[in-house]
């Protein structure tokens, strides 16, 4: 769904995710072709105007807010592009007039209340499992986001980095033992293959991994389906993501 | 269709093209008072009552969390506010 036509200050923005709806989507995302996001807050509807609110805001803090890390409140008074945009628009979507505003300007009858979090999203959310990943994908790397069911707080900076190569270690032991499952059982993955696993970064209680895998693609995906299912289990994740 | 129903999956959009109401002034509260936590324009909202018949339209339960949400689905050329009176203000 479109919120604004095509622009010159946004190009066109269309509703990505709705995270409040009364008689028409009232807090959410947009995204432009060009991948700009901003969370979107409504202020003000009549007849011939709406009011809103717009605050960019990086993946990175957009995960922050879904997980709770981040109240509400804090996208619109520190923003990371350190300005906010009130517009007004058309009901139809025509954008008829944008104001660059800094944060310090907002007053309280335009923000969330302080520590109010984002709602879970209105739209549910298609779950991806590993197995999915790994057919629909048909690449020999996957790249994922994990997502734990429960808010998480990041670790100490100096204990990161030990963590990370423990957890990269441990799922290069799991990879192993599903090639060697995978051998076993059709003789198509050398076990001495050694998988290469790569934990590439943490925020926001999320994980990227990436796996490089070699050998014949379709056991290997099996391996790697295996493997991630044990992941899955043993670090109860609630939500699979690839990038 | 109202706006941003389309937004939702195809079997959704008979619910999305409904006005939401309470059956509970309680719980008809309640919404208004989440939604104001994190939504400027809720804060604007107000709890009116109404007593409807069959010729106003079908309602459904629609219960979000268990509370007593129904879609109502007001006919063509019918406008809903002559009906309701104020309850308070939020």
């Amino acid at each position: 769904m479109i919120f604004l036509h095509e622009n010159a200050q946004f190009g066109r923005l269309n509703i990505e995710e709705t995270f409040l709806y009364f008689d028409g989507p009232r807090l959410f995302t947009v995204v432009n072709a060009v991948g700009q996001r901003y969370v979107v807050n409504c202020l003000d509807i009549e007849e011939k105007e709406e009011t809103w609110l717009l605050t960019a805001v990086s993946e990175r803090r957009l995960a922050a807010l879904k997980d709770g890390e981040l109240d509400l409140r804090t996208a619109f008074v520190a923003p990371e592009l350190d300005r906010v945009f009130k517009v007004t628009a058309s009901p139809a979507g025509q954008l008829s007039h944008s104001e660059e505003m800094p944060s310090s300007k907002l007053t309280g009858d335009m923000l969330p209340l302080a520590g109010a979090l984002l709602p879970s999203s209105e739209q549910i959310a298609a779950h991806v499992g590993a197995p999915f990943l790994a057919r629909s994908l048909k690449a020999s790397v996957v790249l994922l986001r994990l997502f734990p069911k429960t808010s998480q707080h990041e670790a100490p900076a100096e204990s990161v980095g030990g963590l990370l190569t423990s957890f990269g270690e441990f799922l290069k032991e799991k990879l192993r033992v599903a090639y060697q499952r995978a051998d076993a059982l059709g003789g198509q993955v050398n076990a001495s293959l050694v998988p290469e696993v790569n934990v590439v970064g943490a925020f926001a209680s999320s994980l990227g991994i990436e796996f490089a895998v070699r050998g014949n693609e379709g056991t290997v995906m099996e391996a790697l389906r295996s493997a991630v299912e044990d992941l899955a289990s043993v670090l109860d994740l609630e939500n699979l993501e690839d990038h | 269709m109202k706006k941003g129903a389309d937004q939702f999956p195809i079997e959704d959009h008979c619910k999305a093209s409904g006005l939401s109401v309470y059956v509970s002034e309680q719980d008809a509260r309640k919404a208004i008072e989440d939604a104001a936590r994190i939504n400027p324009l809720a804060r604007k909202s107000v709890v009116v009552k109404a007593v409807v018949d069959a010729q106003w339209g079908l309602i459904a339960p629609t219960p979000k969390n268990g509370n007593s949400h129904h879609t109502w689905w007001v006919p063509k050329g019918k406008t809903p506010g002559e009906l309701f009176e104020l309850v308070v203000s939020v």
